[in-house]
């Protein structure tokens, strides 16, 4: 129980920090030629701007948007194939556009293996950009992000990233101590 | 203070995998521009700790777990180029060299990882405690842009702590000739002793022209190499005080050497023994069969009571000091044996007599050229040998045999001499090529073999030292390779360095030694814990096929005209008819060549008459029919008698 409601804990505190860096980065960033990726849904005030350079890619996909005949179309993709764009719902936030992309062909795999959902903000760029914004993340599909078990749809700039965050985090070892040092 | 200067390189990683150890250590270097390679020498400090190392082995690696990976990342196609590239990092091993302070020895610390400078060489290399006293600089370490000197330390290169330096390197890069040349440049340079000590070098060109042209300039010494020596304060000069020694031909007329150009041929001397030179290496020059115990016999009594002596034999006087006389003094005992018709003489048996007389007389014919066998001699200058003097001994052209004879006769005279005190010089280098050939590690043993064996072994109590090289140290007797405190290997043939000699050094190292560039040296000393690689500057001295292009040898000339052109060269008046009227009243060609040899030697103020007076006369009696002409030798004539016609 105890473990659980740390680990909440610490989702809201990532999710908060990663809006507020969202936020900062649009606004010193965005007058720039240059695109912030974020590992999962968009969030932090992108809506306050009228083409922010900012895209999403979520690996998972627990929730499913479509009924099961526009589902099969979407599993159905090949490699390098999007789907059509639509509007995610369900989730208390300003709109975005959305669209499925598949990296990498997953003959003879589960059907989500190299499925990624795209995710960026709501205006007419991203419906002129959703091809080249599909282009970017094929693009990036190399280096494989092995040993990482979501290497088919992990990107090498999230996993290198991930990388860097894990270097600088303190080990098992160090905060077992320390939590043994707290109950103590 | 230093650590400002100091230019941070990497850091220290410890891993469960691979921990530090108070002996080695592992860190990565920065990306880009690191100036860690091979051989590097870096300093951790943490604190008051400082921790000398030498990067001995470096690996780099990414992510990347499968070579699979990465093929199925670039679908295949070995062009496609990644917009993100992995990273790569960069990590060395360091062997230890030094910790200050030295206890406690602990593990390396994880701390920041510097590059050496000047001050940090010297302290890593133990060098501060010597190279203002005893320092010989070896050559340059390079750190980037930095060259700092690496020195050696005379007491342990010259004795009397440890001595004797051995290179091994593959033929043609000029890393064996060249760096002993170098080093012995800079040992003139830089050896301090005390003023009535002094050091020679001896000498012994086994190959072609090699060493034969010392005292001149190259033409190869470009400006990087110019900076190098002002680095080094070694001047950029050939040797000052070269003097060359080499036997003649079997005509003992002309020189056995390659350095006989008319301009040149003045500074070679002849390397010519008498019987009292060689009496005492008898065993060296004749078959061990031979000289059995009663032979040896015989050959101590005439070393003892007839050399040098006179004696009475048969009722004649008889004073032996060459090879003729020896053998008039067989005659005379085997003749007074026939005639009293004994079997003995003075407790020797008369086959002993026979074989021995047989054997030593046979001598000045096998070793033609090297051995005189009248009393003209000419020898190295035992007694005044000349500080920071070369001398070459060229036995480039000489049979095995009589390698043999010249190398143990000389060395055995160092020896005696510096144990002595009286050879002029506390300190000789004798400097041999081609260890391969000369020690091998298998093969016969042979009286050159033993005599660089006990030079490398009790040779530094003397001061006599041993430069050597070879091409493969694995085939050169161990002992003396193992006595050689300080060792350089140029660049290294791969099979070589697969033997076990060379297990103590990484792969990494074996690498770098295997594709060493000209000029590039590894170094071991007893002061270094660890190998150290250096670059030296060419040595501004003629190759020897250079010396050949400007300076070819000269053709073998006649007897006459020999005799005519070196007879000119001490006074130029000589003038050719007087030479052809004495040559011609000469009993025969040897009297000439021995005349013309003593005159040469002895430099009188007036050659041409000393030369007459050096050559005996044919008799001048008209023979007669029928009658035989008695024979009856002249011993020894004094050419510098008055009273002589």
């Amino acid at each position: 129980m105890l473990v659980e409601r740390a680990k909440n804990k610490i989702s809201d505190v990532r999710a908060d920090i990663e809006r507020e860096i969202t936020s900062r980065w649009l606004s010193d960033f965005q007058s720039r030629n240059e695109w912030l990726l974020v590992d999962g849904s968009l969030s932090g005030d992108y809506h306050k701007y009228d083409s922010p350079n900012i895209v999403g890619v979520i690996k998972s996909h627990q929730t499913q948007y479509f009924l099961w005949e526009d589902q099969q179309k979407i599993l159905n993709l090949k490699a390098r194939e999007r789907s059509g764009i639509f509007i995610p719902k369900g989730r208390n936030r300003p709109d975005v556009y959305s669209w499925y992309l598949r990296l990498r062909p997953n003959d003879g795999r589960d059907v989500y293996f190299g499925l990624v959902r795209v995710e960026a903000a709501k205006c007419r760029r991203t419906l002129d950009m959703a091809d080249e914004i599909s282009r970017w993340l094929l693009a990036e599909r190399s280096p494989l992000s092995m040993p990482d078990a979501r290497w088919d749809r992990l990107i090498y700039p999230i996993h290198d990233c991930e990388l860097y965050l894990k270097s600088t985090a303190p080990s098992h070892t160090s905060l077992d101590s320390l939590m043994t040092g707290l109950i103590a | 203070m230093e650590q400002k200067y100091l230019i941070q390189v990497g850091r220290v990683v410890a891993t469960e995998a691979k921990p530090s150890t108070a002996y080695s250590f592992s860190f990565w270097a920065a990306e880009g521009d690191s100036k860690v390679g091979i051989g590097t020498l870096v300093v951790v400090k943490k604190d008051d700790l400082k921790v000398y190392g030498v990067v001995v082995e470096g690996f780099g690696f990414t992510d990347l777990g499968s070579a699979m990976h990465d093929y199925i990342g670039s679908e295949g196609d070995p062009g496609s180029e990644a917009p993100t590239l992995r990273h790569e990092v960069r990590c060395y091993t360091a062997a230890v060299l030094r910790v200050e302070p030295e206890e406690p020895l602990q593990p390396v610390p994880v701390a920041p990882v510097y590059l050496a400078d000047d001050m940090v060489v010297r302290n890593a290399l133990r060098m501060d405690s010597f190279w203002e006293k005893s320092g010989i600089p070896i050559g340059l370490y390079q750190n980037g842009d930095l060259l700092s000197p690496v020195y050696l330390d005379s007491e342990f290169l010259l004795g009397p702590e440890a001595a004797h330096l051995n290179i091994t390197g593959v033929s043609g890069l000029a890393t064996k000739t060249s760096s002993i040349e170098f080093i012995l440049l800079s040992i003139f340079e830089h050896f301090n002793e005390r003023d009535d000590d002094g050091i020679a070098v001896v000498c012994f060109n086994v190959k072609g022209p090699d060493m034969l042209f010392l005292d001149f300039p190259g033409s190869t010494v470009d400006e990087r190499d110019a900076e190098m020596y002002d680095l080094l304060r070694i001047p950029n000069t050939p040797f000052k005080n070269v003097k060359y020694f080499a036997p003649f031909k079997s005509d003992r007329v002309n020189l056995n050497t390659l350095r006989t150009h008319p301009d040149l041929i003045g500074n070679v001397t002849p390397l010519s023994w008498g019987l009292i030179d060689i009496l005492e290496f008898t065993e060296v020059v004749l078959n061990r069969d031979d000289v059995d115990a009663k032979a040896d016999a015989l050959i101590a009594y005439i070393k003892d009571r007839v050399v040098n002596e006179t004696s009475e034999v048969n009722g004649q006087q008889i004073t032996v000091r060459n090879f003729q006389d020896m053998n008039h003094w067989f005659d005379m005992v085997l003749k007074e044996m026939e005639q009293s018709n004994r079997s003995e003489w003075k407790t020797h048996h008369y086959a002993t007599i026979r074989k021995v007389y047989n054997r030593l007389s046979n001598l000045s014919t096998r070793y033609q050229g090297l051995i005189s066998p009248d009393e003209f001699r000419s020898d190295l200058p035992w007694g005044d040998f000349e500080d920071r003097a070369v001398y070459v001994v060229d036995v480039a052209n000489v049979d095995p045999q009589a390698q043999d004879l010249v190398f143990t006769r000389i060395v055995s005279q160092l020896r005696q001499r510096l144990e002595k005190g009286d050879l002029g010089v506390k300190h000789v280098i004798v400097v041999v090529d081609e260890l391969n050939k000369y020690a091998p590690s298998d093969g016969q043993e042979t009286y050159l073999k033993q005599t660089l064996l006990d030079i490398s072994e009790r040779g530094r109590y003397l001061g006599l030292v041993l430069f050597s090289a070879q091409q493969f140290r694995s085939q050169v007797h161990k002992r003396i390779v193992g006595n050689s405190a300080t060792c350089i290997y140029g660049r290294m043939d791969m099979d070589e360095l697969a033997t076990p000699g060379y297990q103590v050094l990484t792969s990494a190292t074996k690498e770098k030694l295997a594709t060493l560039s000209k000029g590039q040296l590894m170094v071991r000393h007893p002061h270094f814990n660890q190998p150290i690689f250096v670059k030296f500057p060419r040595p501004n001295i003629m190759r020897g096929p250079d010396g050949i292009k400007a300076y070819p040898p000269a053709n073998d000339l006649p007897l006459e005209e020999a005799v005519w052109q070196n007879l000119n060269r001490l006074d130029g008046g000589v003038s050719r008819n007087e030479v052809s009227d004495i040559v011609a009243s000469a009993a025969d060609s040897s009297e000439i060549v021995r005349a013309m040899n003593i005159t040469l030697q002895r430099r009188p103020d007036d050659p041409i008459s000393h030369f007459r007076n050096c050559v005996r006369k044919k008799a001048g009696v008209q023979t007669t029919p029928g009658s035989k002409p008695s024979f009856i030798p002249v011993l020894d004539p004094d050419p510098s008698d008055p009273f002589q016609d």
